[in-house]
């Protein structure tokens, strides 16, 4: 499988983690790194891509989200698979701009980190019995890219995440806002219902200065997972203490690359409709954060009671 | 003149059902001596059997009369880990007679009980502990770094107190010829697994029995009080449980004064779940930086051959919750401190857990049942 890079972070880091996959390489990339060479050809654009079509089997497409609407549609007429990572675009009414576009595949880099991997394997192999009660977490130092904030890009991975775990959507939700002083730009805490008692307890977090810090516990009706970074780090005892973690992004990636494999040699592409319905997810906490009300599903969409 | 040089306090045990510990805890503390345990003379057999059994521990008379022992003994605090329902009666009736109160949790099945307690001991003068957590090595850690400002003004506090412990057959193990298992005869039965926190003729779900803990954690690291909750509730795990209609799994969203927002995550999980009592942790978010607190903290680890299946490998050391307890008490009987947990911040957290009840019957957002005015 031949993979074009179109705006990824970092190049070097995806490129490094095809190594460990015999029939995945990079053979072109797209991106503004200005200084940046790696053992791949380089081009300009989406337009000089197309004059290589026989030189790529399949695109990913990163970038920021509320850009990567013209990108889609561009890449669209390649009738190549195009694999974006989710969030794929801005909102819902971008995503069913490419309802027809049938060669998009979305991917969920969030779901790949080894320990939600990890979860999601014992849960869905029945050895955790029914998902309970699930809480997340998931708090990121401050970059300026952060900005403006939004719950699409701070909990939406996140929520996915939930969703995937639970198998459905939430069939209730309540936001709230988590103040922004001092240190902390951005915070906002999530409450899930499922279907059947399932909930979740979601919390991201925007701080300045402060290392990130990812915490997962799954609560199942016979049994539980917890991955947490307290207990994942080591100490490096020097001028003062300090708790190191362990490195686990190559992994991710490599799990993010044989998932982009398998998808798009299979024959189903993309879920459509489970996208669309994150996205309406995110509409609702949106809307429930501002309003300062519950959120619930009523059939075809949430109503805020 | 140092402590144990003083005159011991009297201490009544009015009952003593279920834990024990509080009882213990009390007399860990050189200074809190018991003199009597006492008890209702209607009470069941079960009931004078338990606390028969503290008064021989202990070496005092168990009395089946507590105004009657209370005039014989003059005790001047009362001790009381009866059934949820009779706890604040008890308490009631102790402050009546001037007695300082140490309460077992949960305060009560019924907020105007609670208020009963907080009217009682407001009248009569004395003073209310609930028993709590707050002391535990790793509590005390965070509080000190919240009261010394190491993360700034706290924003956010999330709590998970899971109890690894089971509470009879698992949901779906009952057919449906059966009749559903009696509450009181299975929480009865479950005193020798020390899993009978809400033994008494009320049903009540782990978010009842248990909320008092981290709701103590979030009122002893912030002080705030929660203006509105929205709580998912279920039937998760447990039978008898479902049976009843209550919870042992439950998550809150706390929204408090100032903008301040607390969290909760609490189950009565069952004992796969976990190789220790539970996952029990804390995280704050503070203006200036963020904690992430282990209750079970410091431990050792033990494994062994042919340990038993549900000794805790993991043991909590250098915990002296219950002397501290004890001694803040002590301070607070003296005039020299606050109580840890009062009879008002009981009642508060006590409205606290009723809204999150309710909520997770209803799907909708409450807020807590403000005390009467008493002014």
């Amino acid at each position: 499988m031949r993979i074009a890079l179109i705006e990824s972070r970092d190049p070097g880091e995806l490129m490094d983690a095809m190594r460990y996959l015999d029939d995945c390489q990079c053979p072109l990339w797209i991106g503004s790194q200005d200084d940046r060479e790696f053992d791949a050809s380089r081009l300009n654009g989406i337009a000089e891509l197309a004059d290589q079509e026989s030189a790529f089997d399949v695109v990913w497409l990163e970038g920021d989200p509320e850009k990567r609407i013209d990108h889609l549609q561009q890449l669209a007429q390649l009738e190549k698979p195009i694999v974006v990572p989710f969030p794929p675009v801005a909102s819902l009414g971008e995503w069913e701009q490419l309802q027809s576009v049938d060669q998009i595949v979305v991917s969920f880099p969030y779901r790949a980190q080894p320990y939600l991997q990890s979860i999601g394997e014992r849960l869905h192999s029945g050895e955790l019995g029914k998902p309970g009660l699930l809480r997340i977490h998931h708090w990121t130092e401050w970059r300026e890219e952060h900005e403006p904030f939004s719950v699409l890009h701070e909990l939406g991975a996140q929520i996915d995440a939930a969703c995937w775990l639970f198998g459905d959507r939430p069939q209730t939700l309540y936001a709230v806002n988590v103040p922004a002083e001092g240190r902390v730009k951005f915070g906002l805490q999530l409450h899930l219902g499922f279907a059947d008692g399932g909930m979740a307890l979601l919390d991201g977090l925007v701080m300045d200065q402060v290392q990130p810090y990812s915490m997962i516990t799954l609560i199942g009706s016979k049994g539980a997972a917890y991955a947490d970074d307290h207990h994942n780090m080591n100490l490096m005892l020097a001028d003062r203490t300090e708790a190191i973690r362990v490195e686990q992004q190559q992994e991710c990636w490599r799990r993010i690359w044989q998932d982009v494999v398998d998808q798009t040699e299979g024959t189903q592409l993309r879920e459509f409709d489970k996208v669309a319905d994150l996205y309406r997810v995110l509409d609702a906490v949106e809307r429930s954060y501002r309003e300062q009300k519950v959120a619930e599903w009523q059939g075809d969409h949430y109503e805020l009671v | 003149m140092n402590s144990s040089e003083k005159q011991p306090i009297r201490v009544a045990v009015l009952s003593v059902v279920k834990h024990d510990y509080v009882p213990h805890g009390m007399f860990s503390h050189e200074r809190f001596q018991p003199v009597v345990v006492a008890d209702d003379a209607d009470q069941p057999d079960w009931v004078h059997e338990r606390n028969q059994k503290l008064a021989d521990q202990y070496d005092v008379p168990y009395v089946r009369d507590v105004e009657q022992a209370i005039v014989d003994y003059q005790p001047q605090v009362a001790v009381i880990s009866s059934e949820a329902e009779r706890h604040c009666d008890l308490s009631v009736r102790a402050a009546n007679a001037g007695l300082h109160v140490v309460q077992d949790k949960p305060m009560s099945t019924s907020l105007s009980e609670c208020d009963r307690v907080v009217e009682a001991v407001a009248r009569n003068q004395v003073k209310f502990m609930m028993w709590n957590r707050n002391f535990l090595p790793a509590l005390v850690q965070a509080k000190q770094l919240v009261s010394t400002g190491r993360i700034g003004r706290v924003l956010a506090v999330h709590v998970d107190f899971y109890f690894a412990k089971d509470a009879g057959p698992p949901v779906g193990s009952r057919s449906p010829d059966q009749p559903p298992a009696a509450w009181l005869d299975a929480l009865i039965a479950a005193h020798v697994t020390g899993a009978d926190g809400g033994v008494g003729k009320v049903p009540m779900g782990e978010l009842e029995v248990e909320g008092i803990y981290p709701l103590a954690y979030v009122h002893c690291l912030t002080g705030a009080r929660v203006k509105r909750v929205f709580a998912r509730t279920n039937s998760h795990f447990h039978q008898l449980h479902s049976d009843h209609d209550v919870d042992d799994l439950a998550t809150i969203t706390l929204e408090c004064e100032e903008g301040m927002l607390a969290t909760l995550c609490l189950g009565r999980i069952g004992n796969a779940s976990h190789p220790d009592i539970g996952e029990i942790k804390l995280h704050l978010v503070g203006t200036e930086g963020a904690l992430v607190i282990s209750e079970a903290r410091p431990e050792v680890a033990v494994y062994y051959r042919g340990q038993p299946e549900l000794e805790f490998p993991h043991l909590r050391i250098a915990n002296q919750n219950d002397w501290h307890l004890a001694d803040q008490f002590l301070a607070t009987i003296e005039g020299r401190a606050e109580s840890p947990l009062d009879a008002l911040a009981s009642r508060d957290i006590c409205a606290t857990v009723h809204a999150a009840m309710e909520s997770g019957k209803s799907g909708r957002l409450m807020k807590p049942q403000p005390a009467p005015d008493r002014s």
